[in-house]
Parts: structure tokens; sequence; C-alpha cells
């Protein structure tokens, strides 16, 4: 124990070393003139904050009326006719990695345009085709789904 | 005075902003009553799909043919569950945007093939429930399977076939279904009919064809011959090797000519049905003998599409009529 005493003693002066002064009346007063506030003092009342309140109430109730109004119309359920994207890509079709490997063709416009003009049952052979190779499914996605109450 | 109110303002902003986006804006699910694009759905129950050996692929296509046996669907159709439970929810007025990126004839339709599987999976099922005695659920499954079906067309050939397919297997499904309806199904299944979105007539099918080609093929018309081979793969095909060896202003007249013959599929597609068909037959002789081969290579052949089309459509009309009369006969009996 003894010697446990001796050694934290050099620690305790080095820590009191580091311990930040206590600020003089003097620089505290300066400080608040260069914040332009009054000086608190213990024994006064504490100066009324009420006119910021006042500012902030009507904002908040404007800012609040213009986020409703926002939500209200972004969310409006309006069904929208369905239509295909009108989104254009300049550059040529990506070859994808089942066009590689296999002999039919990819699932575009196209292909399948010229699948309806061939023999009937092309174009369903086409579609099983691609139900079974486009996003592999797994063989058993039994997840036990049961949805919730 | 005013520059602080602004940024009180902005701040007061920021941090309603943040408290409303926290309530209801960036929640990480979204809840069933709140979905607001189906295909996102839709998409999720693909994933989640079987995967499809030759005998399903055989046994769904027997559903086609017209076969009753549904014994041995119960495997896939368990298999299926997950999938099928989480489009269950669909409403039929929520929109569905499939978001396909255009990009001539060679866009991809990587839906097509999957709605079509979802949907035949719904068809099946609602067999099921029919076999067993659960009238209610094969309303809600084939209602479900008619949904997939107005959802996947948006306006494209093969979206509106496909989509054709599958109404008229959900035609047939109904149709023995119904004398085991009692009068609030029938009248529930009328309601939810009535709600579905409307069909896609073939004269804006073809329309839109037209415009995807005119998008698509007009402006490689007249650009370098690499550029012409987005055309097809099989460029050992006549059709190919002469537009390939074409010039610039031969080209160019091939193309307005694909796009005037296009008109007149549209036109054809307006006339009463016999008509309709007769001009469909002569068209499509012509297409055959044009001397154009970008005619011969892209012109689809519709005559079978668009009677097929008129079928379905005369069959679904029946189909809301017979529910409609057997609902009014009900209440009036009633």
């Amino acid at each position: 124990m003894n010697d446990d005493k001796s050694e934290s003693k050099p620690i305790e002066e080095e820590l009191r070393v580091l311990r930040p002064r206590e600020l003089s009346d003097g620089f505290i007063e300066s400080l608040h003139k260069c914040l332009d506030r009054p000086v608190p003092h213990d024994d006064g009342p504490q100066p009324r904050r009420g006119g910021s309140f006042k500012l902030f109430a009507p904002l908040a109730a404007v800012a609040a009326l213009i986020l409703i109004a926002f939500g209200l119309v972004r969310n409006w359920p309006i069904r929208e006719a369905p239509a295909p994207s009108k989104n254009k890509i300049a550059s040529p079709a990506i070859e994808s990695p089942d066009e590689q490997v296999d002999e039919l063709p990819r699932p575009t416009l196209i292909a399948y345009n010229r699948a309806i003009g061939n023999e009937p049952g092309s174009l369903e052979e086409l579609l099983d085709y691609h139900a079974r190779t486009l996003l592999p499914n797994v063989p058993d996605p039994d997840l036990a789904y049961q949805e919730w109450p | 005075m005013l520059r602080r109110s602004i940024h009180l303002l902005f701040a007061t902003l920021f941090f309603c902003g943040s408290v409303t986006g926290q309530l209801c804006g960036e929640e990480p699910f979204t809840s069933r009553a709140k979905v607001t694009n189906a295909a996102l759905v839709y998409w999720q129950a693909f994933a989640l799909l079987p995967e499809q050996s030759e005998e399903d692929t055989k046994l769904l296509n027997d559903l086609e043919k017209g076969s009753k046996q549904v014994v041995d669907a119960r495997s896939l159709l368990t298999r299926s569950n997950t999938a099928l439970s989480l489009i269950s929810h669909l409403k039929p007025d929520t929109p569905c945007r499939w978001e396909l990126i255009d990009n001539g004839p060679n866009t991809l339709l990587p839906h097509v093939s999957k709605a079509r599987m979802l949907a035949r999976l719904l068809i099946l099922q609602a067999r099921m429930d029919a076999e067993s005695g659960k009238t209610e659920a094969a309303v809600d499954h084939l209602t479900q399977a008619l949904l997939v079906a107005r959802n996947v067309d948006e306006g494209v050939l093969v979206q509106m076939l496909v989509g054709d397919s599958i109404e008229s297997l959900a035609a047939d499904a109904a149709q023995s279904l119904l004398p085991r309806l009692g009068a609030s199904s029938r009248g529930r299944f009328a309601e939810a009919l009535s709600k579905l979105p409307t069909r896609t007539t073939f004269a804006r099918a073809m329309s839109y064809e037209r415009d995807v080609f005119a998008r698509g093929v007009g402006p490689i018309m007249t650009v370098d011959r690499a550029a012409l081979r987005q055309l097809g793969s099989d460029e050992d095909s006549p059709d190919v090797r002469a537009i390939l060896a074409g010039t610039k202003r031969e080209r160019t007249k091939w193309f307005e000519e694909l796009l005037a013959e296009y008109s007149k599929l549209i036109e054809a597609s307006k006339l009463p049905l016999p008509e309709a068909n007769k001009e469909f037959e002569r068209l499509e002789s012509e297409v055959q003998d044009s001397p154009n081969p970008l005619i011969r290579l892209l012109m689809p052949s519709v005559g079978r599409a668009n009677q097929k089309h008129a079928e379905v459509d005369a069959r679904i009309a029946k189909l809301e009529t017979t529910l409609r009369d057997a609902n009014t006969s009900a209440g009036t009996s009633n």
C-alpha cells in the first residue's frame, strides 16, 4: 500500500500542473462584453429569451405546413398510365453471358418478334427457355414464409 | 434581423424534414397498403420462383393445352408458395412501371417470361383451390393472374401476346369454376374484374411497335455498316446480307417503306375482325414477296396475333357479362 501511495504522488503532481487555471473575473466580464450579453449574476434573475421563441414558433409552423403539403403532393394516389420508359441508350446492347454459352437468342424485342413470325409454338419455346435460364432460381425456395399477423 | 430569420427558417425546415423523413419517408420496409410500383414486388417474386425442371415446364404447358390434371402440381405449387404469397396483396390500381430501358429492337424484356411463369402458377393454384373447394381463394388467384396479364402488357406486341395467353388460361379456369361459385363470390369476382387495368388494343400495340422501330432502326440506316450489325446476330441470313450490301440511299428508302408497312398494319387492326383478317393475310403475303430486305427481316407476322387478341377480348367480355348477369339475377331472386 505504501509503495502505491509513494508511486501515485508524482503522478498527482504532474496532473495538477496540467489542470487549467481558473479564469479571472476580469477576463469573464470582457468576454461577455464581446458577446454583447449582460453578465449573469448568481443572485439576480436570468434574462428572458422570449424574443427568439416568438420568432421561432411561426417559422416552425410555416415550415411544417410546407413539408406536410410536399408530403401530400408526393404521396397523392394517382394511377399513372403504364408506359414504356423513354430512356435512351446510345451504346449498342451489352453482350450478356448467356449469349456466349447458348444458341437461343436473348430476351430482346427483335428476338421475340421473330419468334412470333416463326411456326406456332416458337414464341412459347423461347419464353420457356428464358423462364428457366434468366435469373436462375433455387431448387426449393420454400422459406416457410408466413405473413405476420 | 432578416438574415437571422432566414437562417432560423432553414434550420427549422431541416429539423422538420429530418423528423418527417424518419417518421414516414425513410422507412426500410413498405407496408402492403403503400406499394407504389407493383413491378418491384413482381421482381421480388420472380427471384423467389422455384427452379423450373423439364417436368414442371411440361406440367405448365399441359395446363395450357387444357389438361384437367392438377394432382401432380402439388410439389411445384408448394415450392412456389413464397412467391405467390408475396404478390397476393397487390391491388389492381397500384401502378406498375417496369422501366424498360429503350434500346430500339434490342430492348431487353427479361420480365416477360418470368411474369408468364408466375401467372401460370397462379392459375394452377386456382385450379387446385377449386378442386379442394376453396372457391374464394380460387377467385383471388385468378384475379391476381389476370392482374399480372394486364400489368405485363405495356403496349409491346410480345407483351400483349403473353398477356393474351395468360388471360385465355384464366378464362378457361374461370369457366370451370363458375358453377361452384355462390352469388356473393360471383359478385366479388365481377367487382375484381371491373377494377383491373384495361386491355391494350391491337392498334395501339402496332403503333407502339412502329415507334420503337422508327426510333431504333431509323438512325442506324444512314450510318456505317458496323452499326447495321445491331439489326441481328444472324449475319448469314440473306436479308441481313442484303441490307449490309445496300447503299445509304437504298437503306433510307427501305426504312421509309418499312414505316409505311407498319401504318398499313395499324389501319388493318382497326377494321372489323373478318375484314382485318383478310387484310392481314394480304399484307403478310406482300411481306414475304417484298423486294425490301428490311421489311422481310423486321415486319412481324401479326395476323394470328390479331385473331387471338380478338378471341381473348371476346372471352373476357363474356366472362364479365356472365358474372354480372348471375349477380343481377341473384339480386332479383333475393
